[in-house]
């Protein structure tokens, strides 16, 4: 999905070579290197197993008309987001609904505990913040499939970048590594809430880099 | 890709299930609950793609702005 | 090439096994297995995985397909999810204490904050000999023991959950414990009301009384365990698990909810209402009475006095109780009763053997088995709308049996002097050879009238045991 430029926006399929996008060739609804287009496909269908437990059976599919009947609508993905889970059904992206679904009862369960208190009211915000959220990734799921983008399990709408500082990974690990310590007694959040201002300047830090990085190659960024 | 940023992909979901499953042995005999171990994970995932952005810059792509350049 | 795993097939292979092994060896409890072992089947259906992939790595079979690489598929993680919850589910409910005094659901869900324990210790009160004592815990357990005192001790821990311990001590001292005189009464509060947050307090009593005491319990949620008291006893909770084990006065407990409540060892009358799961009265001498939904198992045993239970679906009269009777999963099954009996049911099999006097059964759907070993024979009607009617014969009954079936088939295995006779659909099956009236009824179904045989004899009566021989623990 949307990545830093359009410059690495697809995989070809049988290598996995990055591919810029005048390097993409597009047959059968999905993106190979010139290398490995395939000339001709004698069947579309290998008969997949039906099985949910194989390796993912998946057809390509043709590559579909936003107004082709059959198309996913993504009007219809975001109507159906709204209800926990459906959305992402509606996508095909069964762990995800699953998750959804989840994620939902949890929200709702702890703005309903009284163990949460006084902040009943911020998870009580946080039930509409994500039901439009998976209305919203429902919407662009459906639309990048309707134009034959691949798409994910785990898509989302957050941008995944392979170049530069390891963002999500850092932040995953400085999560998990905080949440740990909290619910092992070692570091309690509220002693770790001191430090809130750390991450103002954390911010300010990786903009600046990001603005360095992207003075040492300027011309990009004017060819737009 | 390379084959070992490739390996490590396609391996990070079957790990992370093995993961998934120690973490309730854990918690079903009584030593530390699931709702405590959870963020375990979410390590565990942040430090597996740590290793699959390090193998793929082994095999150093072109560095994207010079494709962009050479436009 | 898109390879499919192997691992599927092989968790269909290992489900299926299970379940044969529960065919085959009756003691194999799947349910506990399953609920204890479950995290195993993900561990192994990971390393399986693994294992495959460096498999199909090695061959270079591996290959990324657009955004999907040959890891785990939707479909499995949705699996897994799915395995996770019901797992998880399956353990609580066979292992852990689901509902605990804080109302959480699972234990060590503790999200926010962490628990302080408090002691309550050397409370106490000078009492008398047979006091009143109320008991004023909002949430907890209560365990009160009758003994040779004339006062009243209380012990026991307050649990709060709060971020910190200032915090922590602040509820406690908010919500401090009191034993209060009013009269003639002793008042045991913990005034966990007053707590700023109810649900996160939560106090466990052991309480020593006089043995001469009167209790009464009042709370929303937290078990009673009462012993050894002469006096009368009143519980009312909107859940709570009561167990009171030899009382002298009367009982009487009114609960919304409950898991479990047990009587044994009651001198007097016991009155039992509301909802909850099981039941258990043993050796009362008092009248008995159960009202209410319960949805678990029901047993009464040696109740000396008339007892009486009326549900939604059933009313159930019995004048004594020598053996038991035990309601469970759809079915009466009594055993040394002594009428009048009266059974009601709007759906129930009921399976009653050694009974003597007036026996009146009416269900509207379910089997009757009726097995009488003492003679000479009591009164019988016994009619279904919808089941089969048996009745199992000792040598030598003497009865005038009417027994009439609207739509099915008789079967007289007995012999003479009872004839049948067909008429078309219907049948009846009549005769008598002195006796009481033995009248059977059944609109759709079969009866079957046959003589006792070895495989019916009943275990060996056990010598009635009197209901006040009150056996001290």
């Amino acid at each position: 999905m949307e990545q830093t430029g359009n410059i690495q926006s697809a995989y070809c399929r049988i290598c996995g070579k990055a591919l810029a996008p005048e390097e993409q060739q597009q047959a059968l609804g999905t993106v190979y290197c010139a290398e490995h287009v395939p000339a001709s496909q004698p069947s579309l269908n290998s008969p997949p197993p039906n099985s949910p437990w194989t390796a993912n059976p998946s057809v390509p599919p043709p590559p579909m008309n936003a107004n082709a009947p059959g198309a996913p609508s993504p009007g219809l993905a975001f109507i159906l987001g709204l209800i926990p889970g459906v959305g992402a059904i509606y996508n095909a992206q069964y762990a995800k609904g699953l998750i959804h679904v989840v994620i939902f009862g949890l929200l709702i369960s702890v703005a309903n505990a009284d163990s949460v208190g006084d902040m009943q009211p911020l998870f009580g915000m946080l039930c509409p913040a994500w039901i439009f959220y998976m209305a919203f990734e429902a919407y662009h799921t459906a639309k990048n499939r309707a134009e034959g983008v691949p798409v994910e399990e785990f898509s989302s709408v957050i941008p995944v970048r392979t170049d530069g500082p390891p963002v999500g990974p850092a932040v995953m690990i400085g999560l998990g590594l905080i949440f740990l310590l909290n619910n092992l007694g070692l570091l309690r959040f509220s002693q770790i809430f001191k430090f809130w201002p750390v991450t103002l300047i954390g911010l300010g830090i990786y903009l600046l880099l990001e603005r360095s990085r992207a003075s040492r190659a300027p011309e990009v960024h004017r060819e737009q | 890709m390379n084959n070992n940023a490739l390996l490590l992909r396609a391996l990070r979901g079957p790990l992370t299930l093995i993961l998934i499953g120690i973490l309730f042995v854990i918690d079903h005999n009584g030593a530390i609950a699931f709702t405590k171990t959870w963020p375990i994970i979410i390590i565990f995932l942040g430090v597996v793609r740590l290793g699959e952005r390090a193998l793929a810059a082994e095999q150093a792509p072109p560095p994207p702005y010079s494709q962009g350049g050479a436009q | 090439m898109r390879r499919s795993s192997v691992v599927g097939p092989l968790i269909l292979i290992v489900i299926g096994a299970i379940f044969l092994l529960r065919n085959f060896i009756p003691e194999f409890r799947v349910m506990d297995v399953l609920g204890t072992y479950w995290p195993w089947l993900l561990i192994g259906w990971g390393s399986l995985r693994v294992v495959e992939i460096l498999n199909w790595h090695r061959n270079g079979q591996l290959s990324p397909r657009g955004g999907r690489f040959q890891g785990m598929t939707g479909g499995e993680w949705a699996l897994v999810i799915f395995i996770c919850l019901l797992g998880s589910g399956m353990y609580a409910a066979r292992h852990a204490n689901l509902f605990d005094a804080n109302g959480i659901h699972l234990p060590n869900w503790d999200i926010l904050g962490e628990r302080f324990d408090f002691a309550l210790t050397g409370a106490q009160a000078a009492a008398g000999k047979a006091p009143r004592i109320v008991i004023d815990n909002a949430r907890g357990d209560a365990r009160i023991i009758g003994v040779d005192t004339e006062e009243v001790r209380v012990t026991g821990t307050k649990t709060i959950r709060a971020l910190t311990r200032d915090d922590a001590n602040k509820e406690d001292k908010a919500t401090a414990f009191e034993i209060v005189r009013s009269g003639d009464q002793i008042i045991i509060r913990t005034n966990l009301e007053r707590a700023s947050n109810s649900r996160q307090a939560h106090a466990d009593l052991e309480i020593t009384v006089p043995k001469g005491a009167t209790i009464e319990g009042r709370g929303k949620y937290g078990n009673y365990d009462i012993e050894n008291i002469d006096g009368a006893i009143e519980v009312n909770s909107d859940n709570a698990g009561v167990r009171l084990n030899n009382i002298g006065g009367e009982v009487r407990i009114d609960l919304r909810r409950s898991d479990m409540v047990r009587v044994v060892n009651a001198k007097g009358n016991v009155d039992i209402k509301g909802r909850g799961q099981d039941v258990e009265l043993e050796n009362v001498a008092g009248v008995a009475t159960v009202s209410g939904q319960y949805s678990g198992e029901m047993k009464f045993r040696n109740l000396a006095k008339p007892f009486r239970f009326e549900s939604q679906n059933s009313s159930l009269r019995v004048e004594r109780i020598h053996g038991e009777i035990e309601l469970a999963h759809g079915r009466l099954t009594g055993r040394r009763l002594i009428g009048p009996i009266q059974i009601t049911s709007k759906s129930k099999d009921i399976e009653l053997a050694d009974f003597t006097n007036t026996l009146e059964i009416d269900v509207e759907r379910g089997d009757i088995q009726l097995r009488p070993t003492r003679l000479p024979l009591s009164k019988i009607n016994a009619r279904t709308r919808s089941g089969k009617a048996e009745l199992i014969l000792p040598i030598g009954a003497k009865l005038d049996l009417k027994a009439a079936v609207k739509k099915g088939q008789i079967e007289n295995d007995f012999g003479e002097p009872f004839r049948v006779r067909e008429d078309g659909r219907a049948a009846t099956l009549t005769g008598s050879n002195g006796g009481p009236e033995v009248k059977i009824e059944v609109d759709r179904g079969d009866i079957e009238i046959r003589k006792w045989t070895n495989e019916d004899a009943p275990a060996p009566p056990i010598a009635p045991r009197s209901p006040l021989e009150v056996t001290k623990q």
